[in-house]
């Protein structure tokens, strides 16, 4: 049977009036991270996404010398003091997180609101069998901030999330987890 | 923390789905075939340059490049695959609408043509809006790109890509096989007028959510309602491999009758997919419901601004609310096992 086309063609005007709403992130910075447990680190990923109205001032906040670029220098000292404002405890001890790699758009991009900067660090904590507690909890720039936290199911087959507690905001997560031999 | 949001009284404009309105049928016994035919016939009227252009090597970059943006807001260095509908003529877009409709359901093909045409009625209806806000995306139904990953064939894989904005179908074919996901839907306005019918290209996937969260009894309802706010979706473009770890209610723990409603609401995405196929995947997803999560989060009167996500083991849908606004909604429908029908496909 022959495949009928929709047309796209206009037949006529509506006299209806409506209202419609043009809903767009512009004055949010939004923050994701996703956590990815293994036998003997736990991996960060961060997507961060200046909505229109913010992207000047975290724009700002990475190239310090205003030349309107980012250098590879502002870039790893942008995601470094990134990583001093997130906390990350596993049973309590807190974890040093070490960068691995941080990629970032341009300032036009970021002044559009669709640059998006991800980083990514991972902190060396080797978990034995037995039940876990490991928190994270992001405190950057929380005054213009919207959060996302998320646990990517484990690779490994001897690691088990068995909980998972966010604040209202997603700003933390504490996850429960049991490693097995 | 606010979002701005923009109000204008606006003019509807009426669109036509056409007074050849995708009719019922009965599903080819192989369904690739139809679709290569299609794409032949398709790349038949296209002259050279625009047959290289639509034709693309298929491959990890170029099937992942899809997105739920506008052309020209997705990152400078993101550009569709393939050649946009304002660049064809009326017979070539004809026949290119006709290879997108090939390996879909009439209810698929349709849903596809009504997110279209409310991305028309929103680009006609929000000039002004978008020049106060020097917004340097394009909108309109010219705006969406049809592109062939691969060479059509019976047996080896390929691929169909047609998005824009708030569409992004990837269709892959691997021998008899067609696989939907990744696939994405949206729409801004959630409802718009089409020859004095109101149309709601997500109404379906809306009402069934909202029917089903209020069929819980309050110690479902605890557990699939969540605790905290999502401000956005987790598993869109650029998102590929990634699977989080389930929350929300475990479809075990629901009555047949909601379980039913569960599987009805997850059809609404699987059944954009051709008859066959779409049977097909619905009978595995349904094998694996019991490890099958439904979680929620915002109020649950329907037409509130409300994100829900359904997690499986081969499943896994996200329906929100852009910008906390049920008039501009956001959906990603992967399965973490097979997307881009990986598991058709020797490497």
């Amino acid at each position: 049977m022959k495949r009928a086309v929709a047309a796209f063609s206009f037949i006529g005007f509506s006299l209806a009036f409506a209202a419609t709403a043009w809903a767009h992130r512009i004055d949010e910075y939004l923050q994701a991270a996703r956590l990815a447990i293994a036998p003997d680190r736990v991996t960060l990923q961060m997507d961060l996404t200046p909505g229109v109205d913010v992207a000047p001032l975290i724009f700002a906040l990475i190239s310090t010398n205003h030349d309107g670029s980012i250098s590879e220098r502002e870039a790893r000292a942008y995601a470094t003091q990134f990583l001093k404002e997130v906390v990350l405890d596993l049973d309590g001890h807190s974890q040093r997180l070490s960068l691995v790699r941080a990629q970032f758009p341009s300032f036009q991009e970021m002044n559009e609101g669709v640059g998006t900067i991800r980083i990514e660090a991972f902190a060396v904590c080797a978990s034995a069998p037995g039940n876990h507690v490991l928190s994270f909890q992001n405190n950057h720039r929380s005054d213009i901030s919207v959060y996302l936290v998320n646990a990517l199911v484990p690779a490994s087959r001897n690691i088990e999330i068995s909980g998972q507690h966010r604040d209202s905001l997603q700003r933390g997560i504490q996850l429960q987890f049991t490693v097995t031999h | 923390m606010k979002i701005r949001i923009y109000l204008a009284v606006v003019f509807l404009f009426s669109l036509a789905l056409g007074s050849t309105q995708a009719q019922q049928r009965t599903a080819p016994p192989d369904i690739t075939a139809k679709a290569v035919a299609a794409a032949k016939a398709f790349l038949a009227t296209l002259d050279a340059r625009q047959q290289a252009a639509v034709v693309v090597p298929l491959n990890k970059d170029t099937k992942s490049r899809w997105s739920n943006l506008p052309n020209g807001a997705a990152g400078l260095k993101f550009k569709r695959n393939g050649v946009k509908l304002g660049d064809l003529t009326s017979v070539q877009q004809r026949a290119a609408l006709d290879l997108v409709g090939a390996a879909l359901s009439r209810m698929g093909y349709e849903k596809v043509i009504n997110i279209v045409n409310a991305e028309e009625e929103f680009a006609r209806t929000s000039v002004e809006l978008r020049a106060a806000q020097r917004n340097p995306a394009k909108f309109g139904r010219s705006e969406y790109y049809i592109a062939i990953l691969g060479t059509p064939s019976p047996v080896q894989p390929w691929m169909i890509q047609f998005g824009g904005h708030h569409l992004g179908i990837n269709l892959t074919f691997a021998g008899k096989e067609n696989v939907l996901t990744p696939s994405h839907t949206g729409t801004q306005p959630a409802s718009y007028s089409l020859e004095g019918k109101t149309i709601r290209p997500l109404g379906k996937e809306n009402d069934k959510a909202f029917a089903l969260i209020n069929a819980l009894d309050a110690a479902q309802k605890k557990d699939a309602v969540l605790n905290y706010q999502v401000a956005d979706t987790v598993l869109g473009p650029g998102h590929d491999g990634a699977v989080i770890q389930p929350e929300g209610v475990r479809a075990s723990k629901l009555t047949a009758n909601q379980q039913s409603m569960l599987l009805d609401l997850i059809n609404e995405w699987v059944s954009i997919l051709n008859d066959a196929a779409s049977s097909a995947r619905m009978a595995e997803i349904k094998s694996r419901l019991a490890d099958t999560y439904f979680a929620w989060s915002g109020p649950t009167t329907n037409g509130s601004a409300a994100y829900f996500r359904i997690q499986g083991p081969t499943v896994e849908i996200e329906y929100a609310p852009n910008g906390g606004s049920a008039d501009h909604i956001h959906t990603f429908y992967r399965d973490p096992t097979n997307d881009y029908a990986a598991r058709f496909i020797k490497p």
